[in-house]
């Protein structure tokens, strides 16, 4: 079934075209979830919440507002920033610089047995830069807006839309060559 | 319209990320309508961010199975209803005795109103 279809069985509150959205998504979203909290049981729980959220605001899913991906992503990362902006995370601030996905690639760089995953992985950013990666994980990961990634990166901000281009370029020359 | 150009110009990967503005974001999405090469770029985008971010965050996600009892008890049908506990009559013990008081209080300020220190 095409995507379309899917989501608009979703919005009229088809469980299973929902549960193949979560096939599609649901680690995509979890782990991103987990790049933000840093707590892997703490993220699912917030993983299922913002899937239990998803599925009460279907009717209010618009195609014309963005992708089905971008609508989920942009829920899960409110969710996320919203628990770390709460609790005790507020005495660790120190952790919240947007450098856990890029430490997280080179930590899987160094691991010296080579599962699927980080050979994977390895292969998909052996050319990419890190303020690529760091770009990436702002914009996507984070929600930055393009005003935000620039003082991140103390970059000027036309720079940010035509580095993101050509960062997912990169990435999409990687995956062809698999 | 130039297609390339727009395709060039970065745009596409932006709207992916869900960081456009309301306008920008509707422009979008009616181009991806009109012209195939763009709405066949957006995709290949997605797949690109979803790739990377399955490889490097690699959180599995639970089941459905575990999400879906949630659902099903989830949204306009949830209603939780009020349990009333019947009153029990100690309960109206301390709205007796406070409306004594009020009663012994308004008698004790009549009696005492013309009441003179000297």
């Amino acid at each position: 079934m095409q995507l379309e279809q899917l989501v608009e069985k979703f919005r009229e509150k088809d469980m299973s075209a929902f549960e193949t959205l979560y096939g599609m998504y649901a680690d995509n979203i979890c782990g991103v979830i987990n790049t933000i909290v840093r707590n892997e049981a703490r993220s699912q729980e917030i993983c299922q919440d913002v899937f239990v959220k998803i599925w009460d605001n279907a009717t209010t899913y618009n195609a014309s507002k963005g992708r089905f991906f971008t609508w989920i992503l942009n829920i899960a990362r409110n969710a996320a920033i919203d628990e770390i902006r709460s609790r005790s995370y507020k005495n660790e601030k120190k952790n919240l610089s947007a450098d856990y996905f890029v430490s997280v690639l080179e930590s899987k760089e160094e691991e010296s047995v080579d599962t699927m995953e980080t050979k994977g992985l390895r292969k998909l950013v052996k050319t990419l830069k890190k303020k690529c990666v760091q770009l990436i994980e702002l914009l996507y990961f984070r929600g930055y807006t393009q005003k935000e990634a620039a003082e991140e990166l103390a970059i000027p901000v036309g720079t940010v839309k035509t580095r993101n281009r050509s960062c997912i370029s990169k990435l999409r020359e990687n995956m062809g060559e698999r | 319209m130039d297609v390339q150009e727009y395709i060039a110009s970065g745009i596409l990967e932006l709207y992916v990320a869900g960081i456009l503005s309301e306008k920008e974001n509707l422009e979008v999405h009616t181009y991806a309508q009109e012209y195939p090469e763009i709405k066949a770029e957006i995709e290949a985008i997605e797949a690109a961010v979803l790739e990377i971010s399955h490889k490097a965050t690699n959180l599995p996600a639970k089941g459905f199975e575990t999400l879906k009892p949630r659902l099903e008890n989830s949204g306009e049908t949830k209603v939780i209803p009020i349990q009333r506990k019947p009153v029990s009559w100690t309960a109206y013990i301390g709205w007796a005795a406070s409306i004594l008081l009020a009663i012994g209080l308004f008698g004790y300020t009549t009696k005492t109103k013309h009441w003179n220190p000297n």
